[in-house]
């Protein structure tokens, strides 16, 4: 659990006004600050105020129920305190039924006034069910510099901002320090190339039979798609038309993922850590040495085994120069307004309320997140966490496109193939960047 | 005038003879009574039906307001897609599998349970029952750890007879089998409580002079007791085929198709299509052809065994 949720609400406020800064904090609270009251006759009552209930949607980020109970409720219940006239209507939805409950209900014109968006949201924009932002952001003087220019990137559709950064997450090198001495490595130090990286992880599988160097699951999409960045390939060409990721660079990359299975055999073999209790599970429980996994991570090892000692850092560098070579996954979890909704400037307040360092830290900060904001730090105390935060620069964000789903399931299924032994590198590859292209064109067709 | 009111007169008369003859009326208040169920039937199964047809001629995603009319091209698109031919070959493989070892077995616990010797009927009745009605979701889940390879405990306990580690759900060739095993576990209930409920429907005395003309306990259940009970069998077939082609939660759930589309079923490439591609023209195509193998499958299985013995 993140420690934030300990905190007083004064607390947050001390915190978060000596990080952010009191102009910083000036500037969020602007478009969130209460309305004015009616003026009244001395003595006479306020007239009855009408309440607004908004609905908001949001898939949880912990276990059932827990994020509205620990973060969202409590959040919302000081958003409510600044702007008493607006009531937001919460609900969870699990990922597992995310699309379908936003398909049936954006079809039905019965989209939530607020919604949390990801990768695919551009469905939704195509379709004209999100309302655009830019009109709102620039009449109430929002400075955009709140938050780090490349947050605003996948919001930002044919130039027109359509949602609002909100969280930001990313991946980077997790080790299990008691492993780490067992193998005689230094605990404290994380293997800087990926050579380092190798012979790290030889000396960890070393330990026994039934342990492991490294991990991933075979269908990881978001970890096992690094490695050709890592050694300087990309997905893609700049405009978005084309799939590169066979290119030689990235071939190396691939062949050097799949030989940490088949040739060096120091990752745990797909097949394993492919089930439950999974990559987090096993690294847990000593059987792995090293993993990537998104920073939320390192909050689950400490609530399932708080005597764990973990160190995080930036993953080792491949050949790749700058940090292309250390690249991990990142994403952007966005605000969006519903098209349809009959209150939008109530909408625009909600989300301008949530991203102040107030609310952004009761919120954003209990999930374990790192803050969309370089100047508010939700952790200034936790040495993993603020690591994570600076291990952001290195991540690198997939295309918010509306066909994201299909293209992670092309990769991931093509990727899976040769770590499970069923295909070649290059066979999988060549097929992966086939499939893909093919997608890119029936799209621009569309 | 008067020759033009005397036909009316007598067609006014045959009109309320028939009234008063007819079917209709007779059975008006049963009519009355079957009204909801058409109308909601019309509404949410022959409404969409049709329109699921007009969608598999259409492009676009479902929230989208426009979609091109394409003709037929998602249906060609289909014969092209290699996933679309591997979840249709899943699907067959899966159902030619699990629904003989469901009904088979079924069959056999069946006997099992409505031997005279057995106790407490109702209890092993309640626990078959059981899984059918807990979550498919949440069984899902719970069976994910049971067929977990290191800390499983099917593993453990296959591992006590000498059987190596199976990775259950990992490894592209058994994964589909994983799946089966636990539908046969969530599924069998029903097939059970359908067997013992047509088993009491067989006249005792058949089985007493059958065992007085000798016949052993063996031919008692296959000459006697199993051919009559022969239109329930067909029942839990033809319903085992179609729940069998209709998989999608437990895949979803446990394996999500993978690993490498070894489990992805037709209904889980539909769901995909209609919810995660925005392709809900495809969804549509798809669905209909399922339709298209649903319907002769079971024509089939209700001639063939509707007709045998």
């Amino acid at each position: 659990m993140a420690t934030s949720t300990t905190f007083s609400r004064r607390e947050f406020l001390v915190r978060t006004a000596t990080a952010a800064g009191v102009a910083t904090v000036g500037a969020g609270l602007a478009g969130c600050a209460p309305a004015a009251p009616a003026a009244t006759d001395a003595g006479e009552e306020a007239p009855a105020m009408e309440v607004i209930t908004l609905t908001m949607w949001k898939g949880p980020h912990k276990a059932a129920g827990d994020e509205t109970k620990l973060c969202a409720q409590p959040t919302l219940d000081m958003l409510q305190e600044m702007r008493p006239e607006i009531s937001v209507d919460f609900s969870e939805i699990p990922w597992g039924q995310y699309n379908e409950k936003f398909t049936a209900a954006f079809a039905a014109d019965a989209g939530p006034d607020v919604s949390y968006q990801t990768e695919s949201f551009p469905r939704f924009v195509n379709a004209g069910h999100i309302m655009a932002l830019d009109d709102m952001i620039d009449a109430s003087d929002f400075d955009r510099s709140f938050f780090y220019d490349r947050a605003w990137e996948p919001g930002t559709y044919d130039g027109t901002t359509y949602s609002f950064p909100w969280i930001i997450g990313g991946s980077n090198l997790f080790w299990n320090k008691d492993l780490f001495e067992q193998a005689g490595l230094d605990p404290d130090t994380p293997p800087d190339t990926v050579e380092d990286f190798l012979s790290h992880a030889q000396a960890i599988t070393a330990l026994g039979e039934d342990v492991y160097g490294f991990a991933s699951a075979p269908k990881d999409w978001h970890e096992n798609s690094q490695w050709p960045r890592r050694f300087g390939g990309h997905w893609f060409n700049d405009d978005l038309t084309e799939c590169i990721v066979n290119s030689p660079e990235a071939l190396e990359g691939w062949n050097f993922l799949n030989a940490l299975y088949h040739e060096y055999e120091i990752a745990m073999p797909g097949a394993i850590s492919g089930q439950e209790p999974g990559v987090g599970g096993y690294f847990r429980d000593d059987k792995v040495g090293m993993i990537t996994a998104q920073n939320v991570f390192a909050n689950s090892v400490r609530s399932e085994k708080p005597e764990f000692r973990l160190g995080a850092a930036r993953m080792a560098t491949g050949p790749a120069e700058g940090p292309r070579g250390r690249a991990c996954y990142g994403g952007v979890g966005m605000l969006a307004i519903a098209n349809k909704t009959a209150h939008p400037q109530e909408a625009w307040t909600v989300i301008q309320c949530l991203v102040t360092p107030e609310l952004l830290t009761s919120w954003i900060g209990c999930l374990g997140f790192m803050s969309v904001a370089p100047s508010v730090n939700f952790y200034p105390d936790d040495e993993v966490l603020t690591t994570a935060q600076d291990t952001l620069q290195y991540t690198f964000f997939w295309p918010y496109r509306s066909w994201i789903f299909k293209f992670w399931d092309i990769e991931s299924t093509s990727i899976e193939s040769f770590l499970l032994g069923q295909r070649s590198v290059e066979e999988a590859v060549e097929d992966l960047v086939v499939q893909l292209n093919d997608l890119l064109k029936e799209e621009e067709g569309a | 005038m008067t020759s033009a009111t005397v036909p009316s007169k007598q067609s006014n008369i045959e009109r309320v003879r028939f009234w008063q003859r007819s079917a209709v009326r007779r059975n008006l208040t049963a009519y009355l009574f079957i009204l909801p169920f058409v109308a909601l039937f019309a509404i949410f199964n022959i409404g969409p039906f049709f329109w699921a047809l007009w969608l598999s001629l259409l492009r676009g995603d479902l929230v989208s307001p426009v979609k091109p009319f394409v003709g037929f091209q998602n249906y060609a698109s289909l014969t092209t897609d290699n996933i679309t031919l591997q979840v249709f070959r899943n699907s067959l493989q899966y159902t030619v599998s699990v629904v003989p070892i469901t009904v088979i077995t079924a069959l056999a616990l069946a006997f099992l349970i409505g031997n005279r010797l057995v106790r407490f009927k109702d209890f092993f009745r309640a626990v078959v029952f059981f899984p059918l009605l807990a979550s498919a979701a949440a069984t899902a889940q719970i069976w994910s750890y049971i067929l977990a390879p290191r800390y499983g405990i099917l593993t453990y306990l296959l591992g006590l007879v000498g059987i190596p580690e199976i990775y259950w759900l990992s490894n592209p060739s058994v994964a589909l089998y994983g799946i089966l095993l636990v539908e046969w576990w969530r599924g069998i209930g029903f097939h059970i409580i359908l067997f013992l409920a047509a088993m009491l429907g067989v006249p005792e005395e058949l089985h007493e002079a059958a065992r007085i003309d000798g016949a052993s306990a063996w031919q008692v259940a296959t000459r006697v007791t199993i051919p009559l009970m022969r239109p329930v069998i067909l029942f839990s077939v033809v319903m085992g085929t179609i729940w069998a082609f209709q998989l999608f939660d437990t895949v979803f759930v446990l394996t999500n198709g993978g690993p490498v589309h070894s489990t992805a079923t037709i209904v889980w490439y539909i769901y995909n299509h209609a919810f995660r591609y925005g392709q809900v023209g495809m969804a549509a195509a798809m669905g209909v052809v399922l339709l298209l193998i649903i319907m002769p499958i079971s024509f089939v299985q209700m001639r063939v065994l509707g007709d045998s013995g």
